[in-house]
């Protein structure tokens, strides 16, 4: 079953057109990156999801129920980290999950043991300062607790690694990627080696539309080896190397295409001229790049 | 606990932690204390500025304080307490737009209806409370030293006093669920006030207004009957409705 479908979704602001005709479906038990530039809309999408914005035309499902504007009737199967979470800063980490446990209608036993839990996950069990002294990367581990709190079927993020540090972000990836086994992980972000890490399904947004979705593996077998770095130990013999290819050098790095050159014969010229690389490296195109080439189109 | 009474106590817990219930008990507690003390020290501080004036020729009267005078400067120095906690109140609504702690909360499912009835709660339990310790305090200094007997209509005035507070906070409520900053609730309530008050230089319309009810000298003093105020207690109840009406729906339908 897919948690999330999203189809033909259409929201603009004033004469600006952000989602124009989205389309997009999020299986269970995914973890979903969700790519795209600042401003193209991620925020907005999911939003639109919350219900805390109305689109103008298309329609959202959560677990196939439909989703209204200001209605919240699908948000109990969604727990929600906003990208800057803001949380009652005169209350500790416990008091504001149980908090949102009474908000919610659980039940007592059950917001306490399930707050134990959620703390113990996001490193914040003994924490008993209150929470206007957090720093980012506190209030994000509060805010997946909080997110994770009712036991929702889709958790969405927008952004949770952006303004952490590097330890920061890998302590937030790692809790995601073990969120995976109850529930299903929509994730927003702009940083790809995050979705390069963990995500099982990726999809970029560009010009109010997904221009490429599917699972990690198949994206990736788009990044197919363009070609080779070969690189030398002294710019004489990067240039005896690019004479017999009719390549071009770079100081003492060369660049082959795998079309034009076999690998085999790289490696008999080197050997039969006695020339050691200093690494010969197999380049296969990152995300990144991929990015950019989507982008650009 | 319902979900509703959850996000009341919040509310309160938010306010006790913060310090305003400290600050506000104290201002109110002064404000009731004030009220006896200036009509009791008054006539004493004139005396004696009258004594060093005597000089240039001026003499200065004092008759003896009574309840009266005790309760006249509390009416007088009330809406102090009223400016204090309209300004603590301007963001009720508005200071979590801008911090975006409801985000959390609706995304959760809370239905906004109780997110705002619960704050209107809480702006109208402070008013009320705070309010009539400051009264009641007042009450007991004066009846101590005074007999309160000259006073007509004291709990009526008193009342009427206490429903132009409320209609004010009422309004901050309200123009603070509409608006986006605090500053932009304290304009509004301001805009309103200046209204009423310019209105009110025209004959014909002041008995029908809001300010009418702070205007209780007369009725303390015997001089006017309580019925004159019925048609601004009239007119400000519907006022406050339709704030409470108006202000919902908009809320309702915010982008938050």
């Amino acid at each position: 079953m897919n948690i999330l479908e999203i189809s033909e979704l259409r929201k603009s602001f004033g004469d600006k057109t952000v989602l124009d005709g989205l389309t997009l479906n999020v299986p269970e038990h995914s973890i979903y990156g969700f790519i795209g530039r600042s401003g193209a809309g991620k925020t907005t999408t999911m939003k639109i999801v919350l219900g805390l914005l109305r689109s103008d035309s298309g329609e959202v499902r959560v677990a196939e129920e439909k989703v209204s504007f200001g209605e919240t009737a699908t948000n109990r199967f969604i727990g929600y980290l906003p990208d800057v979470p803001e949380f009652y800063g005169f209350m500790t980490a416990a008091e504001y999950l149980r908090f949102c446990g009474e908000i919610t209608g659980m039940q007592g036993d059950d917001i306490k043991t399930r707050s134990a839990e959620l703390l113990e996950a996001v490193g914040l069990k003994n924490e008993k300062h209150r929470i206007k002294g957090y720093s980012r990367g506190m209030k994000q581990r509060l805010g997946i607790a909080q997110a994770l709190l009712g036991r929702p079927k889709l958790l969405i993020c927008d952004e949770p690694t952006s303004a952490l540090d590097p330890v920061g972000r890998k302590e937030i990836l790692d809790i995601l990627q073990n969120a995976r086994e109850q529930t299903t992980v929509l994730f927003s972000t702009h940083i790809l080696s995050d979705i390069d890490k963990i995500c099982t399904d990726a999809a970029i947004l560009e010009g109010g539309k997904i221009c490429l979705s599917g699972g990690i593996s198949d994206l990736r077998s788009k990044m197919s080896s363009e070609g080779y770095e070969l690189e030398l130990s002294r710019p004489e013999e990067a240039a005896i190397i690019a004479e017999a290819f009719g390549c071009e050098t770079e100081g003492c790095r060369i660049v082959f295409s795998e079309k034009q050159h076999s690998i085999g014969d790289l490696m008999r010229s080197l050997a039969d001229r006695s020339i050691r690389p200093v690494h010969l490296t197999r380049l296969e195109r990152t995300l990144d790049e991929l990015f950019a080439e989507v982008i650009g189109k | 606990m319902s979900t509703f009474a959850s996000f009341f106590r919040k509310e309160l817990t938010a306010r006790k932690r913060t310090d305003k219930i400290t600050a506000l008990t104290i201002i109110f507690l002064f404000l009731g204390v004030l009220a006896p003390a200036t009509a009791k020290f008054m006539p004493k501080l004139l005396e004696k500025f009258g004594d060093s004036m005597t000089d240039s020729g001026m003499t200065i009267t004092v008759s003896e304080p009574t309840a009266l005078s005790s309760f006249s400067q509390f009416f007088g120095n009330f809406s102090i307490g009223l400016i204090v906690m309209i300004v603590m109140e301007s963001g009720v609504f508005a200071g979590e737009y801008s911090s975006g702690t409801l985000i959390p909360v609706l995304t959760k499912g809370l239905k906004r209806a109780k997110v705002y009835f619960a704050k209107l709660l809480t702006v109208i339990l402070l008013w009320t409370v705070y309010y009539w310790i400051s009264f009641s305090v007042m009450y007991g200094y004066t009846a101590y030293y005074w007999d309160t007997g000259v006073v007509n209509n004291g709990f009526i005035a008193g009342f009427s006093a206490y429903a132009y507070g409320l209609y004010l906070l009422i309004l901050t409520a309200a123009f603070s669920a509409m608006a986006s900053t605090g500053i932009q609730t304290l304009i509004a309530v301001g805009a309103v006030y200046l209204g009423d008050s310019l209105l009110a230089m025209v004959p014909k319309l002041s008995d029908w207004l809001p300010c009418r009810l702070i205007k209780v000298e007369q009725i303390i003093n015997g001089k006017e009957q309580p019925d004159v105020l019925l048609p601004a207690f009239g007119v400000t109840a519907a006022l406050s409705i339709a704030a409470v009406i108006i202000s919902k729906h908009i809320f309702d339908k915010k982008p938050i």
